[in-house]
């Protein structure tokens, strides 16, 4: 200390300290300031280039975060205004939420800046901002302002008319009360006017009551639940928030079933009157009986205007308003496009995965944004839709919600088409479907007999009107089906196939060997998985319907070859959709019959069919248009087309939906088979002449999974890792340690 | 080849280096001497651009220590005190990796590492990881390393400390051969190897420069150079100085008792003339009995020893 | 550019020469493991098994988060232990830049990080053999993992410049990247619960608005594990790249800064 203080003192004649250490001091904090403001300034170039620009590369192979093209297209023929909501709410705390509405928000700023023209996108958080919530809730109801009229009008009938009935009623109860406390009534009569005064009484109050619950439903309810009284968000998935709307059918409902009660109460009041009036006969004081008589004749008109109410309550059109309110939720969003509004709810958004618990919330949720979006666009929006007409022969209709093709109906109807059955054993008319400007005709294999109630097998002859729409230039997604049992019908519209030159083997079955034990021979099973479409080394080019299709999996139940004729008849054009690989462990079997029962087998050389063939085509015909039958006019003026599967199987809601199963070792796995539905759809995007919306959904792409794999690789990798580079640390330390 | 004025160094408040001024001509052999805490490690730290200077300038081999720094590390090869090396590194792979540090081409690389290698006597160690060094190795490695790019100046601190006597001798040795191509400028606080290696001293003390100059010129300087001492026992002291004193030559004579009785010590200042055999006679004449007689060899350790003896004076000083 | 390289060469070697590298390691797919086999952490059943999805984004999601507890680690001992064991010296009179010292460390840091990430290719291999996966997408998260590799280098690199304990660098860039990953979710939170506040005044309403809005704004943007998880599904966005780039480049140049501070600071 005493060095240090002597030192200082003998700087009184050093140099002093200091200049030149605040010059380089203040220089380095100079440039570094500068150095942060550019770094500040390049960042927000960057931020706001790419939000406005767009500046964003998918990397992924299946565009799995960009449009798919049915999309795109449909965001660039936007022609009208479109406002997308989201109700998407997130708690600080939950961060799945957060992501949730993270990624929902991305999606929606991808469609506006896919077409900001007309796209407008919002974001209302329902818990955070209420009143931003209710402005959207008043847009709505306006929107619906003109659907709901007649809904206006019945209540305020009954409003009007409400004040006349009360005080009917009220008149009513007084003059029976006075009755009832008449010295010179009975002490029956006494008892029945108490009951009715009573009665009545109840009614007045009843027909209060309802007055205000309109009064409440009609102006659209109270605040919304768990947003003003609630900031834990505990209601938060169960309560609706829908409560911004009026709900007007529960209002005229309600109006329904109170005019019906009073109406049947005025009655059974006329009724218990009359008797008593009967029963007291004579014995009754003039003054009573006269002011008892002719109540029938005073409710009449009542009466008659309660049942009209009634009536006019009940023989409403439904609402489509209601159907939004119902929908509305909070983490929801809102499609408003002309006039309509379409309500894309959680679980539409974020499907849980099939067999798993809708309200276990650790179930892996896939984001399903942008098809569930775009097909609720694609319907608001929307002006020729083409309705898919399945064509069957008797029975019930396939594509109901008890058949087998629900998942396939449902990818159309998102595809925007219109669903309809058409029975060939009832009519030789096609259905009318109303807002389609034309139709595909899906041909359906003929199901087999139902025990219970058989029905005639199809004949060609039936099918021969749908027969005479497609070569007439029509359009059509025929499925063929092998002949698995006895009892399964022949199809019935080979004649249509061969005059395309197409030859369904139906006596055929595609059938895979696998091993049935370590020692013993293959067994063989109808089945056939691919990930592998004809490309142009294969055939010409690779088809429009199967060209986006890469690497997605998909699987069909035995289908059959499809032969086709040398040479092709005039005009038509046939391309091969799916082909059977080359490989000798996969044949279209002879016995099919014995497949079906036990698999051991192989194939027989000669009987059996080898690979490669093909089991779905898509054709073009352009010759002979006009010939035959007049071309109806449902149909345009293009060529005809057809697509054909050999099986139909692959478009059952089993095949279509991904479902889980059990392996070997017991353990649950997914099945999947993406490409088989995004197959149909693009199949009948393709005979729709809507072959620009071709694409594949990013459902399908998110499928790409692992296959069966060693059990001791997946646990022995991560294992094994750590423990290779502890082994490479101790031979590096052993070689370092010797010391020289 | 170094130019150093005014050169000033503040650790905060704390004046570690004041207006230090030399200069090291091409060639020299120069020491940085003086006790621990003078300032020594700091100048030369300065003058490798580990540090810059508070104030002052310096230029070694006519680059500017503040605005060509990197031209003067180039130029200098520098040994720091103690020696930091990468302790996990093999001293083939140390000396190949601070060759690339020096900017030395692939072919050159490999030849100058062999060369210093051989230089140092590292030869049998280049394999061996440098964490297992003894100190003496390290020395030599550090001194490899300052070699490495064949540099005009050598600046070495404390190049010999840690080390065992046998070891320092080979230091010497080799620091010897180096200044035969080498302007060489190295710090110590250990007087008799300065001595021996440099041909000319700095000497630095809380700071500051007291003495700057060849050995034999220092040793000249010395105040009281050339006093002859003498015990001797006898009776009547006072009258022997007296008579020491008018003898040819001598200026002065200081009487000391020396412990017994009768003992007593005699430091006779002459103006350099030999006087030993006169006081002799003069003894014996008077019937004392000579104990000891000699001449105080002028030595650099009493020069030291009174420069900071000098600036123990000032720092009283300073205090009042 | 050549002492540059040295210098990373050097910083390299010193990886393999020193055992914390394999604890890193063997720390960083140990933790991986468990996270990969454990039921119910990354998936329902365990991340490599049949029927799961063939991609890596839950792995490279996990990594990005262990690996704010391994990098500290890993840059630690970078400058703090050459100025702890006095070797900076020896370093900083050779004839190198400061600009050198600190890129070539940093690179050094980066080729081990680049290393560090190699064996996940062996789950990649794994992916490929059993499975489809999206080869674009694994790129991009791989990409990813560079950037955020090169941020977290990067701090580390500056916090080991700051302090000669390395411990102390550790548990600073530590507590950095902590805040620009983890912590920054909480903390955008916390700026839209300011709102709550909700003052009478009107000015101050105004103010805690501003605040409020631009705070949420500003950690949302600086939010590195939200860019982050848009590679990791593919998405190259310019702004992320351009966020990664920026701001390791700003980071380096305070760390050149401050290794120069020695020379005035003192």
């Amino acid at each position: 200390m005493a060095e240090e203080k002597n030192r200082e003192s003998k700087s009184e004649n050093a140099p002093r300290r200091g200049p030149r250490r605040f010059l380089i001091g203040a220089n380095v904090v100079v440039s570094v300031l500068l150095v942060a403001a550019l770094v500040v300034a390049a960042n927000f170039i960057a931020w706001w280039l790419t939000s406005r620009y767009d500046l964003t590369a998918d990397a992924t192979v299946g565009h799995q975060n960009s449009f798919s093209s049915r999309t795109k297209i449909l965001l660039q023929k936007l022609d009208q205004p479109v406002h997308i909501t989201s109700l998407y709410t997130a708690e600080p705390k939950d961060a799945p939420a957060a992501e949730r509405k993270r990624r929902v928000e991305d999606l929606l700023h991808l469609y506006r800046a896919a077409n900001s023209r007309y796209v407008e996108v919002e974001f209302v958080d329902p818990t955070d901002n209420p009143a931003a919530f209710h402005v959207v809730a008043k847009r709505i109801t306006d929107d619906y302002a003109g659907e709901a009229k007649p809904y206006v009008a019945a209540i305020g009938d009954f409003l009007k008319f409400k004040t006349e009935l009360q005080r009917t009623m009220l008149a009513e109860k007084e003059r029976y009360a006075a009755i009832g406390r008449d010295p010179e009534a009975s002490a029956d009569l006494k008892t029945l006017m108490h009951g009715l005064t009573e009665a009545l009484g109840q009614l007045i109050a009843k027909n209060d009551e309802v007055e205000r619950s309109i009064e409440t439903w009609t102006s659209g309810g109270a605040s919304l639940p768990g947003a003003t009284a609630d900031k834990e968000g505990e209601k938060k998935k169960e309560e609706p928030a829908g409560l911004g709307i009026p709900d007007y059918a529960k209002a005229t409902s309600t109006i329904a079933s109170l005019a019906d009660a009073t109406a049947q109460l005025l009655d059974q009041i006329g009724e218990l009157i009359n008797k008593q009036l009967q029963v007291e006969g004579l014995r009754m004081p003039q003054t009573l009986r006269h002011d008892l008589q002719g109540a029938d004749a005073r409710y009449k008109e009542i009466k008659d205007r309660l049942l009209a109410l009634s009536k006019q309550a009940t023989q409403l059109k439904p609402l489509e308003l209601d159907t939004v309110r119902n929908a509305l939720s909070l983490d929801a969003i809102i499609v408003e496009a002309g006039g309509q509004v379409r309500v894309v709810g959680y679980e539409e958004m974020w499907p849980a995965p099939p067999g798993a618990s809708r309200i276990d919330p650790t179930v892996e949720r896939r984001f399903n944004g942008e098809d569930v979006l775009s097909a609720a666009l694609t319907r608001a929006v929307s002006h020729n839709r083409v309705s898919a007409v399945f064509v069957q022969s008797g029975g019930m209709p396939v594509s109901e919600f008890y058949g087998r093709y629900t998942e396939m109906v449902e990818r159309l109807k998102r595809a925007n088409f219109e669903v309809a059955t058409w029975d060939v054993a009832r009519s030789h008319e096609p259905p009318k479907v109303a807002g389609t400007s034309s139709s595909v005709y899906i041909l359906m294999a003929p199901e087999p007999p139902d025990q219970q109630r058989p029905t005639p097998p199809p004949t060609p002859d039936q099918y021969q009107s749908v027969t005479d729409l497609v070569n007439a230039g029509g359009r059509a997604l025929v499925f063929c089906r092998a002949r698995m049992s006895p009892m399964i019908p022949e199809i019935p519209y080979t004649d249509l196939l061969h005059k395309w030159g197409i030859n369904a083997r139906t006596d055929l079955l595609t059938v895979t060997s696998y091993p049935i034990n370590e020692n013993e021979k293959n067994g063989r099973a109808p089945f056939l998985d691919t990930t592998a479409y004809p490309s142009e080394s294969d055939f010409k080019s690779p088809h429009a319907i199967i060209k986006p299709l890469e690497g997605i999996k998909a699987r069909f139940i035995g289908p059959v070859p499809l032969e086709l004729a040398q040479p092709l008849p005039a005009g038509v054009e046939v391309w091969p959709l799916v082909a059977t690989p080359r490989r000798p462990d996969i044949w279209a079997d002879k016995d099919i019959q014995e497949v079906m029962q036990s698999h051991p087998g192989a194939f027989k050389k000669g009987e059996d069919l080898p690979s490669p063939y093909t089991v779905a085509v898509a054709a073009v015909r352009t010759a002979n248009v006009a010939s035959g039958a007049a071309a109806p006019a449902a149909t345009n003026k293009s060529a005809a087309k057809l697509v054909v599967f050999g099986d139909d199987f692959f478009a059952s809601d089993e095949l279509m939906r991904a479902s889980l199963s059990m392996t070997a070792k017991r353990e649950l796995v997914l099945l999947d088979n993406p490409a088989n539905g995004e197959i149909v759809v693009n199949a009948m995007l393709w005979l729709s002449d809507q072959q620009d919306l071709i694409a594949v959904s990013a459902k399908a792409q998110e499928a790409r999974r692992l296959g069966v794999l060693p059990s001791w690789l997946s646990w022995g990798l991560p294992i094994g890792i750590p423990v290779v580079v502890i082994l490479l640390g101790l031979i590096v330390y052993m070689v370092r340690s010797r010391a020289r | 080849m170094i130019e150093v004025q005014d050169l000033t160094k503040y650790y905060g408040a704390f004046l570690a280096v004041d207006r230090i001024s030399f200069e090291v001509a091409e060639g020299e052999v120069v020491g940085l001497l003086g006790p621990n805490g003078a300032g020594k490690t700091t100048a030369i730290r300065m003058l490798t651009c580990f540090m810059p200077a508070s104030a002052g300038r310096a230029t070694v081999n006519g680059f500017d220590i503040f605005s060509q720094g990197l031209q003067v590390r180039e130029s200098v090869g520098y040994m720091p005190e103690n020696v930091p090396l990468y302790e996990d590194m093999r001293v083939g792979e140390y000396l190949t990796f601070r060759a690339r540090l020096r900017g030395l081409g692939p072919a050159k690389r490999d030849t100058r590492v062999d060369e210093v290698i051989q230089r140092c006597q590292l030869s049998d160690r280049r394999r061996q990881i440098i964490r297992t060094l003894s100190k003496g190795y390290r020395q030599r490695v550090g001194l490899a390393d300052a070699l490495l790019a064949d540099p005009k100046v050598l600046i070495l601190d404390e190049p010999t400390i840690g080390l065992d006597p046998g070891q320092i001798r080979e230091a010497r040795k080799l620091i010897q051969e180096l200044a035969q191509r080498h302007t060489v400028l190295l710090s110590s606080h250990i007087l008799p190897e300065v001595e021996q290696v440099c041909s000319r001293i700095i000497m630095l003390v809380a700071g500051r420069i007291v003495a700057n100059g060849r050995i034999d010129e220092l040793k000249g300087s010395i105040a009281g150079a050339g006093a002859t001492v003498l015990e001797a026992r006898g009776s009547d002291a006072d009258g022997t100085r007296r008579a020491l004193a008018a003898l040819h030559g001598v200026k002065k004579v200081d009487l000391s008792p020396a412990g017994e009785s009768d003992l007593f010590t005699f430091a006779i200042e002459t103006d350099g003339s030999d006087v030993r055999e006169a006081a002799a006679a003069l003894l014996a004449r008077r019937n004392w009995t000579v104990r000891d007689l000699h001449r105080a060899k002028s030595t650099l350790e009493e020069f030291f020893v009174q420069k900071v003896a000098e600036q123990g004076l000032f720092k009283a000083a300073g205090r009042r | 550019m050549s002492k540059t390289l040295a210098l990373m060469n050097r910083e390299l070697r010193a990886y393999f020469y020193s055992p914390v590298a394999y604890v890193a390691l063997v720390a960083l797919y140990a933790v991986l493991a468990v996270f990969l086999l454990v039921p119910g952490l990354l998936s329902p059943r365990g991340y490599f098994e049949a029927g799961q999805p063939a991609e890596m984004r839950a792995v490279f999601d996990t990594m990005a988060y262990i690996l704010v507890f391994i990098m500290p680690i890993l840059t630690m001992r970078l400058l703090s232990e050459e100025m702890n064991k006095g070797t900076i010296e020896t370093l900083m009179t050779a004839p190198v830049t400061d600009t050198q010292v600190v890129l070539g460390k940093y690179l050094g840091a980066m080729g081990f990080y680049l290393l560090l990430l190699a064996p996940s290719l062996l789950y990649l291999g794994l992916l490929v053999a059993y499975g489809n996966p999206d080869a674009g997408m694994i790129l991009a998260g791989y990409l990813g993992l560079v950037l955020i590799g090169m941020v977290y280098t990067a701090v580390g690199l500056l916090t080991s410049t700051c302090t000669r304990y390395d411990i102390v660098s550790a548990i600073v860039a530590l507590f950095v990247l902590g805040t620009i990953t983890l912590l920054c979710t909480v903390l955008a939170w916390g700026a839209t619960a300011l709102r709550h506040l909700a003052p009478t005044a009107d000015w101050a309403r105004w103010l805690v608005d501003r605040l409020s809005d631009w705070g949420h704004r500003f950690f949302e943007y600086i939010n590195v594990a939200k860019r982050y998880q848009d590679f990791s599904q593919g998405k190259i966005a310019f702004d992320d790249v351009t966020y990664f780039l920026v701001v390791t480049a700003l980071v380096l140049f305070i760390t050149v800064k401050v290794l120069e501070s020695r020379k005035w600071r003192a």
